[in-house]
C-alpha cells in the first residue's frame, strides 16, 4: 500500500502538473480574455485574412498529405510485409526520414528545391518541362510542403502497418489462396479488414499530425516567414507567431482554440465512424 | 499441373505472369527506397565539396573529396561541448522521463483511484494541443524557477509526455491480470509486480519509446533556442540553426553541420532496430480501453 501511494504520487504529480500547464494555457488566457476583451479575439481570428489562409492550408494538407501517406505507406508495409528478405534491407530506407531531423532533412530539400540548381528543376528540364519555382512563387509553396510532409511522415506510417500486418494470423490468408484467390482479391477482402483498426488509428494520429504541421513549414522555408508571401502558412504556425514574434497571447489561445476545436470534431466524427463500422 | 501451380501459390508466386510483375514491383519499391534515402545521400554528397562547386547538379562530382569542411565546421562551432550538451540533455531526460512515464501509465493502468477516468481523458484532450502553445508558459515557469541557461531548463519540461503516457497504458494494459493477482497471491507489492513483471514484459514497447524520446529529444530546436542565452549552452540542432544564419549560403559547411547531426541518431535507430517493428501498440488496446 505505500509502495502504492509512492507510485500514484510520483507517477502522477508531474503528469498532473504538465497537465496543470497546459490548463494555465488554455484557462489563465482565456480568463484574462474575458475579462479584457471578451470573446474579441475569437472574432478577431475568424476575421483574419491570416487566419483564414491558415485554416484553409491546415485543412489543406490534411486531405492531401493524410491520404497520399496512407495509401503509399500501406502499400510500401504490404510490400516489406510479403517481401521479408527485401524487407531487411529496405526498412532503414523508409523509417530514415523518421529519425533525422527536420532542420537537416529540410536544408537538403531546399536545396533539392532550389529553383536554379536544385534536382526537381533538372529533372523537369530533362522532361521537356518549364522551371518551376518550388519555394520562391506563392503557387508551389503548398505542393512543395505537401510532398516533404508526405516523406517526412511516410516511415511512421509504414511502422504502424507493419505491426498491424504482423498481428493478422497467417492461416486466412493461406486458406484464400488454396481456393485460387489471387493477390488483390485477398488483399482486399481478407488483408484490409482485418487492418481495419489499425487503419482508423493511423488515420486519427496522422490527422492530428497534419494539424500539427509546423517544423515543417518552419524548416523548409527557413523560419523567417512561411514561404513565398506566407501561402504556406498553416494553423500552428500562425499561432507560433502570434506568441512568439507579436506576443499576441490572447489571439494566439483563441487561434489555438480554434483549431483545436476543428481537430477534436474531425476526430470524434472518425471515432464515431470506426464505431458504426464495427471496428 | 494444376497441383505444381497451387504448390507454387502456397510458396509466395502466383501465377507464372505474376513473377514478373513482382520483379517489377520489386524493383519499383527499391527505387522508392532509394528515392527516400536521396536528400540524405546529397547531404553527404555536399558536404564534401569544395565551396564554389555545390550547386552542380552532379551528385559525384569529379573534384575531389573536401574532407576539409567538417574541420571548418569543427573550428567555427564548439562542437564538443554542443554535443556533450545535446548527449547529457537527452540522457537525462530520456532516462528520468521514461521512469516517470512507465510509473505514471502503471497507476493508470493497476490501480483505481479517484478521477482515473477524468485524468486519462485529459490526458488525451494534451495530445492535441500543440506543442508550440506550451513554450511561453513553460518559459515562463523555468525563468521563475530561475533556471535559464542552466541544464536543468533544457532537460526537465519534456520529461513527462501525454502521448508516451497513453501510449504505456495501451501497452500495460494488454498485461493479463491474472499476472498481477498472482504476484499478489505471493505476496510481492505492487512495485515489485511493476519493476520485476510488467517492465521486462513489456521492454519492446519501452524500448522504442525511449528511442522515440530520444529522436525528440536530439532533434529538438525551438525550446533550448528559447531556453539558452550563452553559446555554451546550445546543443547541435541550435548550432545548425545557429550556423545557418552566419554562414548563410555555404551549403556545404550546413551540410556538413547536418551529417553530424543526424549520423548519431541512425546509428541509435540501427542499434534498437530489432525491437523497433514489435513494439508499437495495436489498435486492438487502443480500443479496449476506450
Amino acid at each position: 500500500m505505500p509502495a502504492m501511494m509512492i507510485v500514484a504520487v510520483f507517477g502522477l504529480y508531474p503528469v498532473i502538473q504538465a497537465f496543470d500547464l497546459s490548463l494555465h494555457v488554455r484557462y489563465d488566457y482565456y480568463r484574462n480574455l474575458v475579462f479584457e476583451r471578451g470573446w474579441d479575439n475569437f472574432s478577431f481570428v475568424f476575421q483574419d485574412p491570416e487566419f483564414r489562409l491558415a485554416l484553409r492550408n491546415t485543412l489543406l494538407l490534411i486531405v492531401s498529405v493524410v491520404p497520399a501517406s496512407m495509401v503509399a505507406s500501406l502499400a510500401i508495409a504490404y510490400f516489406l510485409h510479403t517481401r521479408r528478405l527485401l524487407s531487411r534491407w529496405l526498412q532503414p530506407a523508409f523509417f530514415l526520414p523518421l529519425v533525422a531531423s527536420v532542420l537537416a532533412a529540410a536544408l537538403a530539400w531546399r536545396w533539392l528545391f532550389h529553383t536554379e540548381y536544385g534536382l526537381a528543376n533538372a529533372t523537369f528540364a530533362g522532361l521537356g518541362l518549364p522551371a518551376v519555382g518550388w519555394l520562391t512563387s506563392p503557387e508551389w509553396a503548398m505542393p512543395s510542403l505537401v510532398l516533404f510532409s508526405v516523406w517526412h511522415s511516410l516511415g511512421y506510417n509504414v511502422l504502424l502497418f507493419l505491426v498491424g500486418l504482423q498481428a493478422i494470423p497467417p492461416q486466412y490468408d493461406r486458406a484464400a489462396r488454396i481456393d485460387g484467390a489471387s493477390r488483390w482479391p485477398r488483399f482486399r477482402r481478407i488483408t484490409l479488414p482485418m487492418l481495419r483498426r489499425v487503419l482508423y488509428y493511423v488515420s486519427i494520429v496522422s490527422v492530428v499530425h497534419a494539424f500539427m504541421t509546423f517544423d515543417e513549414v518552419f524548416a523548409l522555408f527557413g523560419g523567417e516567414r512561411a514561404g513565398p508571401m506566407d501561402r504556406a502558412l498553416t494553423v500552428v504556425y500562425y499561432v507560433f507567431r502570434k506568441f512568439y514574434s507579436e506576443s499576441e497571447y490572447g489571439i494566439a489561445s483563441a487561434a489555438a482554440y480554434a483549431g483545436f476545436l476543428l481537430v477534436f470534431a474531425l476526430t470524434l466524427v472518425q471515432l464515431k465512424m470506426s464505431d458504426r463500422r464495427g471496428g | 499441373m494444376r497441383g505444381t501451380n497451387e504448390n507454387m501459390w502456397i510458396k509466395g508466386f502466383s501465377k507464372p505472369t505474376g513473377r514478373w510483375a513482382g520483379l517489377l514491383l520489386d524493383i519499383f519499391v527499391c527505387a522508392l527506397g532509394a528515392a527516400m534515402l536521396f536528400p540524405f545521400l546529397w547531404m553527404a554528397a555536399i558536404s564534401l565539396r569544395p565551396g564554389d562547386q555545390t550547386m552542380s547538379p552532379q551528385l559525384l562530382s569529379s573534384f575531389p573529396l573536401e574532407w576539409s569542411n567538417y574541420r571548418t565546421v569543427w573550428e567555427t562551432l564548439p562542437l564538443l561541448r554542443y554535443f556533450e550538451n545535446s548527449l547529457l540533455v537527452m540522457a537525462t531526460s530520456v532516462l528520468f522521463g521514461t521512469i516517470v512515464t512507465i510509473c505514471a501509465a502503471f497507476a493508470f493502468t493497476h490501480f483505481s483511484f479517484y478521477g482515473r477516468k477524468i485524468l486519462l481523458a485529459a490526458l488525451l484532450g494534451t495530445l492535441m494541443i500543440p506543442e508550440q502553445l506550451l513554450l511561453i508558459p513553460n518559459y515562463m515557469t523555468v525563468a521563475g524557477l530561475g533556471w535559464t541557461d542552466r541544464y536543468a531548463a533544457l532537460a526537465v519540461p519534456w520529461m513527462t509526455n501525454a502521448f508516451a503516457v497513453f501510449y504505456l497504458v495501451q501497452v500495460f494494459s494488454a498485461v493479463p491480470r491474472e499476472y498481477r493477482f498472482a504476484a499478489r497471491a505471493d505476496g510481492a507489492k505492487p512495485s515489485a509486480f511493476l519493476w520485476k513483471v510488467v517492465v521486462p514484459l513489456c521492454k519492446p514497447s519501452i524500448l522504442t519509446l525511449a528511442l522515440l524520446k530520444s529522436i525528440a529529444n536530439w532533434n529538438a530546436y525551438l525550446w533550448p533556442l528559447i531556453v539558452t542565452n550563452s553559446k555554451e549552452m546550445r546543443t547541435l540542432p541550435v548550432g545548425l540553426l545557429a550556423l545557418s544564419t552566419e554562414a548563410g549560403t555555404s551549403y556545404e559547411l550546413l551540410m556538413a553541420m547536418s551529417v553530424i547531426l543526424v549520423v548519431p541518431m541512425v546509428f541509435l535507430y540501427f542499434i534498437v532496430q530489432k525491437h523497433l517493428v514489435q513494439a508499437v501498440p495495436s489498435a486492438e488496446n487502443l480500443k479496449n480501453e476506450s
